[in-house]
């Protein structure tokens, strides 16, 4: 088969491709939009550095995951910049959030400590059930043990407010950060010829391994620019904001794939690292439920519980878990203990702690 | 007891000198050899050597049989008006070759009975002696009999007072060992390490008893309780009722420094069959010939310090000239001033936000005021009569209570104080950053970061834990505010200002210079919340650089957490509502570095707390 018959042989495909799930398109099709803010701290270094954290989060966003079964919607994600004033505050970045398209602004602050920069980035969730789309929640379950009405039983996102490990910049990286001059823009990726500067507002359009290109006001026609790495250590903001988006996309194995590089690095807050095996144990189930790939969530939520089992959280995960799991006694003795173990994080009374114990006293247990 | 010595001086001889005090004239069971400390003397400190029925060094040998005492003497003038004094580790290695020239001391026990400045010396001796010891088999000898060190007030970490003579060192003219006696000075804080360190490998054979002064002189305490801590294992300071000075001077063997020292001394010395007599050596003068052109740089800096003057003095005269503005006197019937204080004895006790005050006056409509701080604008439409009684109404100030219920103020009076203290079951929000004391000239903006990332991660720590549990909700009221002046040192102070401002955590510490790094150390107070743990005395220090940007935040979390948990139990809140506290404080903990001074024992704090509510502990604690 020659090349162009090939070419037009997956045209077709792909057209057929896009009237079979078209449908589904139309009745799911939603945004899923990070807001990035301008830094607070010393411009225009606060403010570039956060342009650079932008496009690298923006760089995680991808049309469609290899393996999603039945949803092959992804909704659209959309990464938007603000001229708003910088946020110092969650309930601050909440309140940039009305009236855009996005769910959850990245925000942060640039500070000088010694003779270097320290960037410090959070995340802030609005509606995190509301963004979740089709079920309303990150993860639900429907236990048979439980009466009819109230057999449900369910988390959310672990929390609305991600703070990330500080970002010390490069020495190198501060002096460019820091002229007044803003990011060059150049015509192609030879990089040879700049055609302006990206300082103000901006659309990107295209991606490559740390390059983007991007169409900024008061500049004339689309340029690329450079994306320098910031830190001489790997951080964790861009793939947890991107693992995010893709939860919040219900591409599973995509947000599985970023997340996994979130809990390898070493330096992340724990809290992230846990947080993030908490989205990968939710997603992993999901995506067994969609398409019968094997589930990992135990495993996720018992290093989220290695990391710190003292959080209310990373034991209502490690529940879901093990409820998901099965009914086999092993896993109920499991689910017991766990519940013995961690009654006295939870208020007397917990309705939600009551609604496992309901579960865990109606199944076998070895 | 004969040969009373009756002929002693005020200055000490320059070079170090092995005094003889008194021993027995058989069997030799140990040797005390004393050293006094700064300014001091090697018989003046000890008591009055002409006091025939008290002297504490011929005492302790009287009263242990085959005891050998002796003072060293040494020059330690606080001031270069007084005389000169060479650097504290010159002054130990000068010490070291006094003590290796005497044989005998290599024969016996040997026994150091330091007071203050004193025990600096003798830690950097014994750590010289211990380096030596592999080349110098003399060293070697002589540390192997060394079974005890007596600290009595030490300043293990420096002196405030020390630090007031290197702030006023224009005139104070400080010697180079004075310096070294600055509070928290690195160079000390690395002896205290190294002491420690040394300490704890020759804990089989080496004792250390340790007194601290609880009472002030006329220039306030000299060594606070926090300094003359050394921080061994296991020989915790005993407080004595006495100030710097009167310390090292026991009325008699019942004083409980002298009882306690001899009950030390005794049961390190072996006991002696055939101790013989006792025997009280003659003192012999102790006095300096100083050059005569010593005097030359002093008669130079006079100089110019009363040049300094006469052209102060004529400046200030001639500022005359500046127009005065007068403020003019308070109009007969002018509101008073009102004032929020606290019973302990805050003047100033800033109201938070939402407070509201209505004044009432006889025969009149209450009125609001506006509150601003601790102060209250009185409304100007009151109908104010001389003499008249008005009562002072607050809500709305959930942390404070009236302290008292129903006080009538009289119009007249300049002053209205109204006495609020803090609501016992009200949560403590409030984390007060006081200004760190600097060792360094100048350099206020690395302070001024460091104070913006803690207050900004403090901030955050908390909008952030608020959304946690509606519990929790709580904390997003925590204030951070700056108080533009250092925390007292007395800990008691600290204490009552704690307790009185309803503050949930003071912060204060100190900027100085470590090799070439910017150093903070930063001092978390807890006041009564650290029951039961050992963290009211807890000193993190951290590298001001962006490399420590993650300990600097992290440190501080963990304390905040602590304090944030430790007040829920106060206030009887749920194990839930803790464990939100102690959980987060878990997950940050593990990013801890635990050879950052200070923060092992804010893990052990966090450990005491989780113990405290039944909780397994971690492996990253």
């Amino acid at each position: 088969m020659s090349r162009s018959r090939l070419t037009q042989v997956a045209i077709v495909a792909w057209l057929v491709a896009i009237a079979l799930v078209a449908p589904g398109l139309q009745a799911q099709d939603r945004f899923v939009g990070l807001l990035v803010a301008p830094f607070s701290g010393p411009n225009p270094l606060a403010r570039k550095a956060a342009t650079v954290i932008h496009l690298q989060t923006w760089q995680t966003l991808r049309m469609a995951a290899a393996v999603n079964g039945k949803t092959l919607n992804f909704g659209r994600g959309i990464l938007q910049w603000t001229e708003e004033a910088p946020p110092t505050t969650h309930a601050a970045a909440l309140a940039l959030l009305a009236g855009s398209a996005s769910q959850m602004t990245l925000w942060g602050r640039a500070e000088e400590f010694g003779s270097g920069v320290v960037v410090q980035a959070y995340l802030s969730v609005a509606d995190a059930d509301g963004a979740l789309a089709a079920n309303s929640t990150l993860w639900r379950l429907a236990p048979d043990e439980l009466p009819e009405a109230q057999r449900s039983i369910s988390v959310g996102l672990p929390t609305t407010l991600f703070e990330f490990g500080p970002i010390v910049l490069k020495p190198d990286v501060i002096p460019v950060l820091s002229t007044q001059v803003g990011i060059p823009m150049y015509r192609d990726r030879t990089f040879r010829e700049q055609i302006g500067a990206l300082s103000g507002d901006f659309v990107a359009l295209e991606q490559g391994p740390n390059v983007a290109r991007v169409r900024a006001s008061g500049v004339a026609e689309p340029g690329w620019v450079r994306l320098p790495g910031l830190s001489n250590n790997r951080s964790e903001v861009t793939d947890f904001a991107g693992g995010l988006i893709r939860i919040f996309r219900q591409d599973w194995s995509g947000a599985i794939e970023l997340l996994t590089r979130v809990t390898a690095v070493a330096s992340a807050p724990a809290s992230i690292r846990i947080s993030a095996y908490q989205l990968m144990a939710a997603a992993s189930q999901r995506l067994h439920d969609q398409v019968g790939t094997p589930s990992r969530s135990v495993e996720y939520t018992e290093a989220a519980e290695r990391l710190n089992p003292f959080l209310r959280e990373t034991v209502k995960f490690k529940c879901m878990a093990l409820l998901a799991a099965g009914r086999d006694p092993a896993t109920m003795k499991k689910l017991a203990d766990t519940v013995t173990a961690s009654a006295s994080l939870f208020p007397q009374g917990d309705p939600w702690l009551g609604k496992v114990k309901t579960v865990l006293a109606r199944r076998p247990q070895a | 007891m004969a040969n009373v010595p009756v002929v002693w001086h005020v200055t000490a001889h320059p070079m170090a000198d092995l005094v003889e005090i008194a021993d027995w004239t058989g069997q030799t069971a140990a040797s005390v050899v004393f050293v006094h400390g700064l300014g001091g003397h090697a018989y003046g400190t000890w008591g009055d050597p002409a006091d025939a029925a008290w002297f504490w060094p011929r005492g302790l040998a009287a009263s242990v049989p085959g005891l050998r005492t002796y003072a060293l003497s040494y020059d330690a003038p606080p001031s270069n008006w007084l005389g000169t004094a060479m650097p504290l580790q010159d002054r130990a290695t000068n010490v070291v070759e006094r003590l290796l020239g005497r044989a005998e001391l290599r024969e016996q026990p040997l026994i150091f009975v330091c007071h203050s400045l004193g025990g600096l010396i003798v830690k950097q001796a014994l750590l010289d002696l211990h380096e030596q010891r592999a080349r110098r088999p003399d060293a070697d000898a002589l540390l192997a009999q060394v079974r005890g060190v007596v600290f009595v007030a030490t300043p293990h970490s420096g002196s405030r007072s020390a630090t007031w003579m290197e702030r006023l060192r224009v005139l104070a003219w400080p010697t180079a060992i004075a310096s070294q006696l600055v509070a928290n000075d690195p160079a000390l804080r690395k002896l205290n390490v190294s002491y420690r360190g040394f300490a704890d490998d020759h804990r089989a054979s080496l004792r250390h008893l340790v007194f601290y002064e609880t009472q002030d002189t006329l220039a306030g305490t000299i060594v606070d309780e926090a300094s003359s801590d050394p921080g061994l294992p296991g020989d915790p300071p005993i407080p004595i009722d006495a100030d710097h000075v009167s310390i090292a001077k026991p009325r008699d063997g019942n004083d409980l420094v002298a009882e306690r020292v001899q009950r030390f001394v005794a049961a390190t010395a072996p006991p002696v069959t055939a101790p013989g007599e006792f025997h009280s050596a003659s003192l012999r003068s102790l006095t300096v010939r100083r050059q005569a052109w010593a005097v030359v740089p002093k008669l130079a800096r006079a100089a110019v310090l009363v040049l300094a003057v006469a052209l102060g003095a004529r400046a200030l005269v001639g500022s005359r000239a500046v127009p005065v503005t007068h403020v003019a006197e308070p109009r007969p019937g002018a509101p008073p001033l009102v004032r929020f204080a606290a019973v302990d004895g805050v003047e100033c006790l800033p109201m938070p936000a939402g407070v509201r005050v209505t004044v009432t006056v006889p025969n009149a409509v209450p009125q609001d005021a506006q509150v601003n701080g601790c102060e209250v604008q009185l409304p100007w439409a009151l109908d104010w009569k001389a003499g008249q009684l008005a009562r002072i109404a607050v809500e709305g100030a959930a942390s404070f209570e009236r302290a008292e219920a129903a006080k009538d103020y009289r119009l007249g009076d300049p002053l209205w104080v109204v006495a609020m203290r803090p609501t016992a079951t009200a949560p403590r929000l409030l984390v007060q950053v006081f200004d760190y004391a600097s060792s360094e000239s100048g350099p206020e903006q690395p302070l001024a970061q460091f104070q913006t990332i803690v207050r900004n991660k403090i901030q955050m720590l908390a909008q952030s834990m608020a959304l946690r549990n509606p519990l929790c909700a709580y904390v997003a009221d925590l204030r951070v505010e700056r108080t533009p002046r250092q925390l007292a040192s007395s800990p008691s102070a600290a204490l009552s200002e704690w307790r009185s401002t309803g503050s949930l955590l003071f912060l204060s510490g100190l900027l100085f210079r470590r090799d070439a790094a910017l150093m903070v150390r930063s001092q978390p107070f807890f006041g009564e919340l650290s029951v039961g743990a050992d963290v009211s005395r807890v000193q993190i220090d951290l590298r001001i650089d962006a490399d420590e940007f993650g300990q600097t935040t992290d440190s501080h979390s963990l304390a905040l957490l602590y304090a944030l948990a430790m007040d829920a139990r106060r206030r009887g809140l749920p194990n839930d509502v803790v464990y939100v506290f102690l959980g987060e404080a878990v997950s940050i903990a593990q990013g801890l570095d635990t050879t950052v001074p200070g923060v092992q024992l804010l893990k052990n704090a966090l450990r005491g707390a989780l113990e405290g509510i039944g909780a397994p502990i971690p492996e990253v604690l």
